[in-house]
């Protein structure tokens, strides 16, 4: 039984553009569209379990804007989940580290605000007078403990917030980058101290993107990319892959599908979520084969333009080199989060494939997608999309979330009924049919979407 | 518009996510608050006797006023089972249709004789508020439900962001955190006057000094010649600052400590309760000098009823609490909240008696004034403190009531929305 359980958690969050409370803001957004507020909902964290161990230090990276903080911050229940729930053990004290010094009031002096930070934090008058000495002895401010704050050096400052950390006495240890300000000497103590909470057998989730501060702490990694976890598993293997992430990331977009598959290629790295079209390459081969060949059988000719948005997905680059092989004429694809691209392409698209795509796909992605795609199809144009089609909508529960945002089902595969997928063609004025619901490798189905007049 | 929100698709979809109450219930509700409202209108309406020989015209037309007045709420669709977003618009405006035809037909059938236009106008008022009063209560509990655990947790983990969805809970953890409320109470008192030679006499000085100018102005310029005028002045204005600057303070309660509320967990109530309190141990060692200091000058001997200053003071604690509540959330979402307030509270001062006495406002106003939300308070105090008598029944009542109320409607505000604003601060 772990000492921290997350089970299937998802955080969304509602970006508001153009966002003012204002009413003369208001007012003019009724007369210019681009001025008008609107609600994005933005997946912070996607389906993320994972479980800690009493005395484990796990080191957790990804790259800005992954979802670290805010998985932290769901541990710390200073947020809460959207779904699923994260369980920390019963009479484990947390303690929080999100940001050093947090709560400090410039006027006030050292001993001061070593009574209100503590007391924030939770602990009873009694608890605090216990532990202020060995606050001011960690932190070396004897001198300065009667001095306002707001006089100190931001080094001190920062010392005297670890010291009062580090003095809380906490089970479960949440630090967030703080690493990434102090000089050498205070890494140095930081390091020592966590070791020692380590000792004790108290559990560490430290965020860092600082692999040296990680190797020293922790013994396994995990991995954020895009809101999901995408690698848990030991310390080397999980920095190796995050380096790799940063590689590849300078070469250019990385779907997250693939990024499994690569994890699965390292060592005995446990994957987290299970790779939806990886096994030998000549399986890849004979689904990017099949590919090509449906849309020869639907009519693709030489002359026609198509878009593929599974892009980068291993069958989706065979698929594509069958094309060049035959001299058909092939766009390298766009993914599911470049669709704003698709604007500034050239040309409108005869056929448009999104292979595997919808069943991995949140509903409302889904629903972005298909407005982006039939904007750039040409009238004739074609847009084939496999899913797993649900025919009882009753097996299909809507989430209303007390902000009445109604969202769907959040487990891959999605299941989506074609009634459904067809208000939102309708809605963007295109028309839908099933092609088919045999032949695909995967075994799911086939639609087309088309423009409607 | 997303596509998800899209109305063809949206609508598909839509379970409500609040349980509404049943129409059966609301009608009950509703009816036994109009008959409530109608007796209680002609009692505010009619001074004791005279309410007794109103009271059998006021039975004999009962049934008719309660009954339009619940059949234009129906008509207006305020018992439709899924009441959308206008209810306020439906149930206020049932209400008024419906006290006026009830008028109407009165005047038609029996005649206006016993009838009383004020009286109809106080039975609108007091039915609408509350009925919109227990509707609003119902969608701030559900609202606060919506939060509660369903999924039973499992014997030894726990979910900690259940935790602190129940009023219960809530106040449990803030007694557990009572040390960080005392360490807030005390920065803004120490805050306060660091760095000042005077200290704490400038909380002395300011009202003393407030004393002298209004001695002035009221004796030697206007001349009024009412004994002990500034006394009575004082009381009201003492308590009408603890009211107001806790007001002021708390709609940056939450809004100015951002970076706390999005990275330490804890419970965020004590942010407004905590100004509340500083403003009322303020308030507490400035009575504790200035009124000794007037009881002597003016000659006032102690009596009995001055023994209820601590239940008042009690009240008009939790009173201002459930304001502060309100004030921080409203202004997490609003910050208009900051500038309407102190408009707000210039247009109380003067709806509340500091400078003019309640026994002086013209009758039929009289109810009104102390219906404005501090001046129970404050009247109380002046009659302990100034007449040396028991406050009387009603504005014991009314203190009551407006204490308890604002604070179940401010503590189930705050609930509300308090994940919210942590994430949009």
């Amino acid at each position: 039984m772990g000492v921290i359980e997350a089970q299937a958690v998802s955080k969304q969050f509602l970006l508001r553009h153009n966002a003012s409370v204002e009413l003369k803001v208001r007012f003019l957004g009724l007369l210019h569209p681009e001025r008008r507020q609107s609600v994005e909902e933005f997946w912070a964290l996607r389906n993320i379990s994972f479980s800690v161990e009493p005395g484990e230090a796990v080191g957790l990276v990804g790259r800005n804007g992954s979802g670290k903080s805010t998985l932290l911050k769901l541990i710390a229940a200073i947020h809460r989940p959207t779904t699923g729930r994260i369980l920390v053990a019963r009479n484990a004290q947390i303690s929080s580290m999100i940001e050093l010094g947090v709560g400090f009031h410039p006027e006030l002096t050292g001993r001061e605000n070593i009574f209100l930070n503590a007391a924030i934090h939770g602990l009873t008058g009694a608890a605090i007078e216990q532990i202020y000495s060995a606050i001011v002895d960690y932190s070396g401010l004897e001198h300065f403990i009667d001095v306002p704050i707001k006089n100190y050096s931001s080094g001190m400052y920062m010392r005297l917030g670890f010291a009062i950390a580090a003095n809380l006495n906490p089970d479960i240890l949440l630090l967030d980058e703080i690493f990434a300000v102090g000089d050498a000497e205070f890494q140095q103590r930081c390091v020592q101290t966590l070791r020692g909470f380590m000792d004790d057998g108290k559990t560490i989730i430290f965020v860092s993107h600082a692999p040296s501060a990680i190797r020293a702490i922790c013994r396994r990694v995990c991995v954020l990319e895009q809101s999901e976890l995408v690698f848990d598993g030991d310390l080397e293997t999980g920095l190796a892959f995050y380096e790799g992430l940063s590689v590849r990331r300078a070469g250019g977009h990385v779907a997250v599908p693939e990024l499994v598959a690569q994890a699965s290629a390292v060592g005995d790295a446990r994957v987290v979520s299970p790779p939806p079209e990886v096994g030998a390459d000549a399986q890849l081969q004979a689904a990017g084969r099949w590919q090509f060949e449906f849309l020869r059988h639907e009519g693709l000719e030489p002359q026609h333009y198509v878009l593929d948005i599974s892009a980068d997905s291993r069958a989706a680059v065979h698929m594509r080199s069958f094309m060049h092989e035959h001299h058909y004429h092939a766009i390298d694809g766009v993914s599911i989060n470049e669709m704003s691209e698709l604007s500034g392409m050239p040309s409108a698209f005869d056929f448009v494939i999104a292979n595997s795509l919808f069943a991995s796909l949140p509903f409302n992605s889904v629903a972005r997608c298909i407005a982006s795609v039939v904007r750039k199809l040409t009238t004739s144009g074609r847009f084939y999309a496999t899913w797993f089609d649900n025919p009882s909508p009753a097996d299909f529960d809507p989430i209303v979330r007390s902000s009445g945002v109604t969202t769907y089902s959040d487990r891959e595969p999605y299941h989506y009924p074609l009634a459904l997928i067809a208000q939102v063609c309708d809605s963007v004025g295109a028309a839908i049919e099933c092609v088919g619901t045999s032949g695909h490798p995967r075994g799911e189905s086939i639609m087309c979407i088309t423009r409607r007049g | 518009m997303s596509l998800a929100t899209h109305p063809t698709i949206a609508s598909r979809f839509t379970g409500s996510p609040l349980q509404r109450p049943t129409w059966l219930l609301s009608l009950t509700l509703d009816s036994v608050l109009a008959i409530g409202a109608y007796i209680a209108a002609y009692w505010l309406r009619f001074s004791a006797e005279l309410f007794k020989t109103f009271l059998p015209s006021a039975w004999s037309t009962l049934p008719l006023v309660v009954g339009a007045q619940l059949s234009m709420l129906a008509v207006l669709r305020a018992y439709a089972p899924r009441p959308r977003v206008d209810w306020l618009v439906r149930v206020t405006s049932g209400v008024v249709a419906g006290t006026m035809i009830a008028g109407v037909l009165l005047s038609v059938t029996v005649g206006l004789e016993g009838v009383s236009r004020l009286a109809f106008v106080a039975d609108a008022i007091l039915l609408s508020t509350t009925a919109i009063g227990w509707r609003g209560v119902w969608v701030l509990r559900a609202r606060a439900r919506t939060r509660v655990a369903i999924r039973p947790p499992s014997h030894d983990l726990v979910d900690h962001a259940e935790e602190m969805t129940t009023l219960g809970s809530v106040i449990a953890s803030l007694y557990s955190y009572r040390e960080l409320l005392k360490n807030l109470v005390l920065k803004d008192l120490k805050l306060k006057y660091r760095g000042s030679v005077f200290g704490f006499l400038w909380s002395l000085a300011n009202p003393l000094l407030m004393v002298v100018v209004y001695s002035i102005a009221f004796t030697f310029i206007l001349r009024i010649r009412t004994e002990g005028f500034v006394f009575y002045l004082m009381l009201g204005q003492l308590a009408w600052t603890f009211f107001a600057s806790s007001a002021v303070m708390s709609t940056g309660a939450v809004v100015d400590n951002a970076g706390l509320v999005k990275s330490v967990r804890f419970p965020r109530a004590i942010l407004p309760i905590g100004t509340v309190l500083f403003n009322l141990a303020q308030y507490l060692l400035t009575a504790s000098v200035i009124l000794p200091l007037m009881m002597l000058w003016y000659r006032v001997p102690p009596s009995t009823p001055m023994l209820l200053f601590p239940v008042i003071l009690a009240l008009q604690t939790v009173f201002t609490i459930g304001v502060a509540l309100m004030l921080a959330t409203a202004t997490a979402f609003f910050r208009d909240v900051r500038h309407l307030l102190e408009i707000a509270l210039s247009v109380l001062f003067w709806t509340t008696p500091i400078v003019y006495r309640l026994g002086d406002v013209p009758e039929g106003l009289r109810l009104l004034i102390l219906l404005s939300p501090i001046s129970p308070y404050v009247v109380a105090n002046q009659a302990m403190f100034f007449s040396r008598e028991w406050p009387e029944a009603t504005v014991l009542l009314v203190a009551t009531t407006n204490a308890l109320g604002a604070f179940a409607v401010g503590a189930m505000l705050f609930m509300a929305f308090e994940d919210r604003f942590t994430e949009q601060l």
